[in-house]
């Protein structure tokens, strides 16, 4: 185990114990001679807790409806199965689909609620942007246009969510080595939420197989690839900007 | 015999489903912000799962496979209705930051301020905060459920926590500091 300085991804892994014994006490050793990350680590644990306590009791769960017509079946499933026993020459004839469609429809209709969706929970704008290449003007034509998005709906109060998707040499953009941008990225990262930075799978891939060491800005996703990760957002809907 | 057994396996499942529907219900509420969607969703997800049951291979992975059937209803629900603003809705938005003492009132209270930090993230660093945080599953379980890689289940995951920590500051309400001063006259 090297001694680089603990990520926060690396963090929030030993925060919900996902790190192996080992990993574990060598977080432990550091938190003990470090004390703001020993305010880090207890600020996430509180975070935790705190989403935990949000949640206890969610409004409006119907009881009801799960609980009186249950006994019904309760009592009519033995009842059926003496039946069937009785009559035993047909259970050959209750092939498996027959009976699974027929219990579905039995505890369909023992899970309906009495509470009914009238309204309906709005969509944000989502709208995916594309970056190809690695000249200048474009990657800085790229933030400004997603800086100019995100503050205008931001400004009006409405919800906007925005992924921003860099492939071959537009990668560079996301590149923690190369990028120009790092600061205003970590700056618009922290600012908005409804923000993603995200990298073609395949250029990366690419980029290894010919031996380059890539190392990606923080909190950037990996896509499988860019085509694919455009395609699929066509599909749900979104907007597409290609920069 | 096998007949019995066909009929207490169907008893189980569905002890199983009612002892789990309180938390798919949890977790739809935390993702939706809304009962009434949060309830549909969880009765959407019960008939898909008894629909399907055949396909669950193993029993041990039954919760898992709600929750991800779950995540499947909320997106086929956006999906569905991704034309329509509810206008309803909106004006409950814009009357909800108007500073009423109502609303002062419920912003000061620290469920009502964790839920508003959590409705205000991205749906899928929300979803990725409530199966670790409230369902307290691994991140591998995680990236199953909703078919993302681990790296962006990380990646979301940090960016949930660090948005909600200075949303929770900024939905704190701000107490002005009358810091009382002590003066010697003489």
């Amino acid at each position: 185990m090297d001694n680089k300085p603990i990520s926060e991804e690396y963090l929030n892994s030993f925060v919900d114990n996902q790190l192996d014994p080992a990993e574990k006490m060598h977080v432990f050793d550091i938190i003990n001679q470090n004390e703001s990350l020993k305010v880090r680590v207890c600020d996430l644990r509180s975070l935790k807790e705190i989403v935990k306590h949000a949640y206890g009791q969610p409004p409006g769960f119907s009881k009801v409806a799960r609980n009186s017509p249950r006994l019904w079946t309760a009592r009519l499933q033995p009842l059926a199965a003496s039946i069937l026993l009785l009559i035993g020459g047909m259970a050959g004839w209750l092939s498996h689909s027959w009976t699974v469609n027929e219990r579905n429809q039995d505890v369909a209709s023992v899970i309906q609620s009495t509470q009914r969706s009238d309204t309906l929970a709005a969509e944000s704008r989502k709208i995916i942007i594309h970056v190809n290449n690695d000249n200048p003007m474009k990657f800085k034509a790229a933030l400004d246009e997603t800086e100019s998005l995100l503050g205008s709906y931001q400004r009006a109060h409405q919800q906007i969510q925005l992924e921003l998707i860099a492939n071959q040499k537009g990668v560079n953009l996301l590149r923690s080595d190369i990028s120009p941008y790092s600061a205003r990225i970590a700056t618009m990262q922290s600012k908005y939420p409804n923000l993603n930075f995200m990298v073609c799978g395949k250029t990366i891939r690419m980029l290894h197989n010919n031996g380059e060491s890539v190392q990606l800005l923080p909190h950037t996703e990996i896509a499988t690839s860019a085509a694919d990760q455009i395609n699929k957002r066509l599909h749900q809907g979104w907007g597409y900007i290609k920069i | 015999m096998k007949i019995l057994s066909f009929f207490s396996r169907g008893n189980d499942l569905q002890n199983e489903l009612n002892l789990i529907r309180p938390r798919l219900y949890r977790l739809a509420y935390s993702w939706s912000h809304n009962a009434a969607l949060a309830d549909d969703l969880v009765q959407e997800t019960m008939i898909k799962a008894l629909k399907n049951i055949g396909q669950l291979r193993d029993p041990s992975l039954l919760n898992s496979w709600l929750f991800s059937i779950l995540a499947n209803c909320l997106r086929d629900h956006f999906r569905q209705y991704r034309e329509m603003d509810d206008i309803d809705e909106l004006e409950d938005y814009l009357y909800a930051h108007d500073q009423t003492p109502e609303e002062e009132h419920s912003q000061s209270q620290i469920v009502a301020r964790v839920r508003s930090a959590v409705a205000k993230l991205p749906l899928g660093q929300r979803q990725v905060l409530t199966l670790v945080d409230l369902e307290e599953l691994s991140y591998i379980e995680v990236a199953e459920i909703l078919d993302i890689p681990i790296g962006t289940v990380m990646s979301r995951l940090c960016r949930a926590r660090q948005a909600l920590k200075n949303l929770l500051k900024e939905l704190s309400p701000q107490q002005e500091t009358h810091a009382s001063q002590i003066r010697r006259i003489k």
